[in-house]
């Protein structure tokens, strides 16, 4: 197996203007993690828009936007510890042994642990994703129009079954996106879809307006909701460093989260929340012998914090060889790519080895940055956690309203972009997840075109959709997980 | 109120009828779609026409079952959100008329009196934040930011 790519890759992460990029990346997305107003998916919106005008050069960009997607999976853990509030979704876990640590007066060596756990499951995950993202590439050059388009069904699949308690809202949420796709200019037949002779719509709804409305705004609104729940106390860290013995009594359990949380990273569709929780039960059935977790046990820390941290690597592997992003964030950065015309898939190891290879290179990089970072200088950060909302959150909405305005350069598209932001507000308020809408965007157009492409090679027959092998192994991957929960939630109402 | 349940009343269905009338528009909005010639045999309508159906059958399920909702805000709490929306319309409103500076020094002020900031604090906040970010981007990055169409007179 080659790794050429690798090579080039490190050639082109360790440039200096490239480890600037990392460092401000990890810098910034420790501190969206941190801090409860913003998560990484906000901090990747808000930053995207900037790097494209600025003609930031795509790699460069990937590099920035990683930087803030995993450095967010290591300062989310900050707020869950310190304010018993996750920093972001990923970190919702940590909070339930990593608080009742800090009430203990072990904040410190709770920050430690949780930051070494989260190393170790950066880095194994990148290691993992160094070594699969090849393999599964040149699983994946045998797929054609047909194959992509089962492996799209695939991950809507996968989406429904593990994503949010309510599959209906997520599958809803899923076809809006897609719908949001189909307007504008159709390339193959020329036709004008949707646009209601608007010719502002000939060119479809802008990936930057989407994201920016949907998570940005929607999320000042929501934060305006929440302020009457009174302010929060920060509990105070204390001194302090996890013992060796505390340390090797976690290892089983990093590494346990770490395994777990990859796999669940690399399924379509489901990111660290996800990861997180089920290596946090798994890990509580395994180990929780004297009844600790959940008052302030280290394992019941180090497992999900090593597991949403090797989720965020796990994710990025479907997204950069099959163009199927594993996470809500990484299809933000799937729809970063395409903004700069570059499609992910198994080519993208061999002829752009800088984009692909500088990016898994520039996550080596990374994480012993942000162990830098978060060991020595954490006291920074827990001092953003003081900054109130009356401070953060006008920068915040003006920044929103810079990187639309600076993108397409019209007012009206800062309009469309609050107009969305309402919808936005509204479907979360009636339960919806807003990751499976932007999975669906990004994955809207290539679905479509390969189903036509599919169906255009057998002159209009549906059944090459089901004549290979590839094929019939996802459709009936896809029956399997949308079944098996309903099965094993039957099995446990029974007993 | 706590949070909606299975069984609620008619008002937790309300969105979901909402739903399938987009839908159904949506549908026969891409049952319209005009093309002269396309390259492929399913042409450029089937996809949405799909879409269109599979929205429905997804309205219909989420009517049958509405499942658990947030409890909407109400009294003052409605009126901050409404509030909010209205002030962000008008900052895009005035931000080529009266200019960046000004359309979100007053956008700032306002949000952080939103989020409890006492009215120094708010007008501080606003100001500040205005200038900073026109400092980075019109001189800093050298990004256009409009000055406003009220003051050039264009």
């Amino acid at each position: 197996m080659s790794l050429d790519y690798l090579w080039t890759g490190f050639a082109v992460a360790l440039q200096w203007q490239n480890l600037l990029f990392g460092l401000v990346g990890c810098f910034l997305g420790t501190m969206v993690g941190a801090l409860p107003a913003i998560g990484p998916i906000n901090g990747i919106a808000l930053l995207l828009p900037l790097a494209y005008t600025l003609g930031v050069p795509a790699e460069s960009t990937m590099i920035l936007l990683a930087g803030v997607y995993y450095g967010a999976e290591y300062g989310g853990r900050i707020s869950s510890i310190l304010l018993n509030v996750p920093g972001d979704a990923g970190a919702v876990m940590t909070a339930l042994d990593g608080n009742p640590m800090a009430r203990q007066g072990r904040g410190a060596e709770a920050l430690a642990l949780s930051g070494i756990a989260s190393f170790v499951g950066g880095m194994l995950s990148v290691l993992g994703l160094t070594l699969f993202a090849p393999l599964l590439g040149r699983l994946a050059i045998g797929f054609g129009p047909a194959e992509y388009f089962v492996l799209m069904v695939f991950a809507f699949a996968t989406l429904t079954s593990m994503v949010g308690e309510q599959p209906i809202k997520t599958m809803i949420g899923a076809a809006i996106g897609l719908a949001l796709t189909t307007i504008g200019l159709d390339p193959t037949s020329g036709a004008y879809r949707f646009t209601f002779d608007e010719p502002e719509l000939h060119d479809g709804i802008e990936f930057i307006i989407l994201v920016i409305g949907l998570f940005s705004i929607s999320e000042v609104l929501l934060l305006l909701e929440q302020q009457h729940r009174g302010t929060l106390q920060v509990l105070a860290i204390g001194r302090g460093f996890p013992s060796l013995a505390t340390l090797r009594a976690c290892l089983g359990a990093m590494l346990r989260g770490t395994g777990i949380g990859f796999v669940i990273g690399v399924l379509p569709g489901t990111g660290a929340s996800v990861a997180s929780a089920v290596s946090y039960t798994t890990e509580k059935r395994l180990s929780d012998r004297e009844g600790t977790f959940g008052k302030g046990d280290p394992r019941g820390l180090a497992a999900p914090e090593a597991a949403n941290n090797a989720a965020a690597g796990g994710a990025f592997v479907p997204m950069l060889t099959l163009g199927v992003p594993g996470s809500g964030t990484t299809a933000v950065m799937l729809g970063a790519l395409l903004l700069y015309n570059i499609q992910p898939g198994p080519q993208l190891f061999t002829e752009r080895p800088e984009i692909a290879g500088g990016l898994v290179a520039s996550m080596y990089v990374g994480n012993l940055l942000l162990l830098a970072l978060n060991l020595p200088l954490v006291q920074l950060f827990v001092r953003m956690l003081l900054l109130p909302n009356w401070i953060l959150l006008p920068g915040i909405l003006t920044l929103a309203f810079l990187g639309v305005y600076s993108t397409y350069a019209s007012t009206l598209s800062i309009v469309i972009m609050l107009a969305i932001g309402v919808v936005g507000y509204l479907l979360r308020k009636l339960g919806f997840d807003l990751a499976p809408v932007i999975l669906g965007f990004v994955l809207g157009k290539v679905m479509e075109t390969n189903l036509r492409n599919a169906l255009a090679i057998s002159g209009g027959e549906l059944g090459i959709l089901f004549e290979s092998t590839i094929c019939q192994v996802l459709w009936a991957l896809a029956l399997l997980v949308l079944v098996a929960p309903l099965l094993l939630r039957r099995r446990a109402t029974s007993s | 109120m706590a949070r909606g349940e299975g069984g609620a009343g008619f008002a937790a269905r309300v969105p979901a009828l909402v739903l399938l009338a987009l839908a159904l528009a949506y549908g026969f909005e891409a049952s319209r779609i005009e093309y002269a010639f396309s390259s492929d045999p399913l042409g450029p309508r089937a996809f949405p026409l799909g879409l269109a159906g599979v929205l429905a059958l997804l309205a219909i399920a989420w009517f049958v079952r509405p499942g658990p909702a947030e409890p909407w805000p109400r009294g003052t709490l409605l009126l901050q959100v409404v509030g909010l929306v209205a002030l962000a319309f008008l900052a895009a409103w005035l931000f080529d008329r009266a200019g960046f500076l000004i359309a979100m020094g007053l956008f700032g002020a306002g949000v952080a009196s939103m989020f409890r900031a006492t009215p120094l604090q708010a007008i501080v906040t606003g100001v500040a934040q205005a200038l900073l970010w026109w400092l980075v981007f019109a001189k800093g990055l050298r990004i256009p930011l409009p000055v406003g169409s009220w003051f050039t007179g264009s």
